[in-house]
């Protein structure tokens, strides 16, 4: 279970005036949720899930996981970059393995898990390739391959289809639904697209721009299993509508 | 690409073409005396003389011998201090105003220093080279420690790397390449280095060939002994740059600076 109580923080900007980012937010996720937490563009919503990640730190927030402080980044919180952040120097199945060696995994074991992932993802055939090779929707998939493989309690993933083409998008959604029912997680998805976080999540918060604060929860009331007919229901509509008139 | 690289290749060798042309029109007529500078003809003559009687290619390989020594020993210190100094805002504070003293010492000035310390023997020319290339060396490394991606280190945080982690297997690996050409272009520092030390004092060396020529007025042996550090140079130049995308086929093309 993670909590947020509280949850501020603000930057000072090049002229030395404050600027609220992330304002009192306070939230409680609970174990395998998919969360997703939308909002325009500088609402805070990178700011809020590099706090959760321990990457951003500010006095009188606080962020429990499980019972603990989050005090710095650690593995239990994996996350998933906007621009993937993959390592450059590795091939695709280091960089998928690197979590588990930093942890002092065996090799075969090692080996063992990133051959599960690599098919899970599709990308078998760009075990040995070089990130610089790869297409923006592989690289994404590396992305989460490498963060899953670490297995973290909980996954941080921010805004992570927003580079994709509308096609490679739509894919990266249904297996990203589709990996969740195989490998249950917690996670917390960053995105400005109501229409993917409805589809992906359990619950949408919605964000409010400058100071960043939640405006809205909404529960989402499909079950494990989605694919893409459901965006097409009357149900979903009706849900996008009510986000949509929320904003 | 390669249309480029061969032009790049022709024009360079054009280059070479043109200094040969005038080169031969001013010596062959006896424009310039053969004292100041010998034919073409006399440079090859001196430099064949030069292998076999003077036994030039030891020289040479005691040269090389120095450099490497010297030149490994710099980068085997200015790769752990150099990353530490990029990594701690205070160290560097500590150290860089030291540093950047020491370098900009010309080195022919500390050599006299160097021979009363150490004498005129190996330790002082690979003493010589290893102080040239690490004061050198060491700042750009440092430098290079910053251009890792703050993302980069990041990523690797949040998937369990400790520090340490954080230094050896994302750091280092992430600047390898920028390193790597550092050290190609401080190789110069190397030769220039010790040029200075065998110029000054030794009994071995292309340094001391081309002073014992100067003595004897024998101006193609002079020659010669320069045109072969510019040559050795070179090969070392061509040879690091075409080995860099075999070591790191990941990497961009770097922009060769220098
Ligand atoms: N490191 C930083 N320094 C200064 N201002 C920042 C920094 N990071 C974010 N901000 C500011 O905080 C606000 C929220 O940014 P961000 O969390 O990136 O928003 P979002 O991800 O929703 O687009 C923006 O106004 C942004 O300019
Ligand atoms: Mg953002």
């Amino acid at each position: 279970m993670l909590e947020l109580i509280h949850v501020s923080k603000s930057f000072r900007s090049a002229d030395g005036a404050v600027v609220p980012a992330v304002d009192d937010i306070s939230m409680t996720i609970s174990e395998k949720e998919f969360v997703s937490i939308v909002g325009p563009s500088g609402c805070g919503k990178t700011t809020l899930l590099r706090m959760i990640a321990g990457l951003e730190t500010s006095a009188g927030s606080h962020i429990v996981f499980n019972g603990h402080p989050v005090h710095g980044p650690d593995r239990e919180r994996g996350m998933v970059f906007q621009n993937f952040a993959l390592f450059p120097w590795m091939t695709v199945e280091e960089n998928i393995g690197s979590g588990l060696r930093f942890a002092g995994k065996s090799d075969a074991e090692t080996q063992d898990i990133v051959s599960r992932y690599l098919k899970l993802t599709g990308l078998e055939k760009f075990a040995t390739a070089y990130p610089m090779t790869l297409s923006g929707g592989m690289k994404q998939r590396v992305a989460i391959a490498r963060t899953l493989a670490s297995d973290p309690q909980i996954i941080l993933m921010d805004e992570p289809f927003g580079a994709l083409d509308t096609q490679t998008r739509s894919q990266m959604q249904e297996f990203l639904a589709d990996l969740w029912v195989k490998d249950s997680k917690t996670v917390i998805f960053v995105t400005h697209d109501i229409e993917e976080a409805i589809f992906l999540s359990d619950r949408v918060f919605l964000m409010s721009p400058r100071p960043g604060q939640i405006k809205q929860e909404f529960k989402i009331p499909f079950g494990p299993g989605r694919n893409h007919e459901l965006k097409f229901s009357d149900e979903f509509f009706a849900l996008k509508k009510e986000i949509m008139r929320m904003m | 690409m390669r249309r480029s690289k061969w032009a790049s290749v022709g024009l360079g060798s054009l280059s070479f073409a043109v200094i040969f042309v005038i080169w031969s029109a001013v010596t062959y007529t006896r424009f310039v005396s053969d004292v100041f500078l010998p034919t073409p003809s006399e440079l090859v003559h001196g430099a064949v003389m030069l292998f076999v009687q003077r036994g030039f290619l030891w020289d040479i390989g005691i040269s090389a011998l120095r450099i490497i020594i010297g030149f490994v020993i710099a980068v085997m210190l200015a790769i752990p201090i150099g990353i530490a100094l990029g990594l701690s805002r205070r160290a560097s504070q500590l150290l860089e105003p030291v540093v950047d003293f020491i370098r900009y010492i010309p080195n022919p000035a500390l050599i006299p220093l160097f021979i009363l310390w150490f004498g005129v023997g190996e330790t002082e020319k690979i003493i010589v080279i290893s102080q040239t290339v690490f004061f050198q060396l060491v700042l750009m490394v440092a430098n290079s420690v910053s251009f890792t991606p703050k993302e980069i280190i990041e990523s690797a945080q949040t998937l369990g790397a400790t520090r340490w982690h954080i230094i050896t297997r994302v750091i280092f690996p992430y600047i390898k390449p920028r390193i790597y050409d550092d050290l190609r272009i401080s190789i110069g520092w190397a030769w220039t280095a010790l040029m200075a030390a065998e110029i000054v004092g030794a009994s071995s060396g292309i340094g001391l060939i081309i002073v014992e020529a100067q003595r004897l007025l024998r101006t193609p042996n002079v020659v010669a002994g320069i045109l072969t550090i510019g040559i050795l140079g070179l090969i070392t130049d061509i040879t690091m740059k075409l080995l860099y995308p075999v070591f790191f086929p990941w990497a961009p093309k770097l922009e060769h600076h220098a």
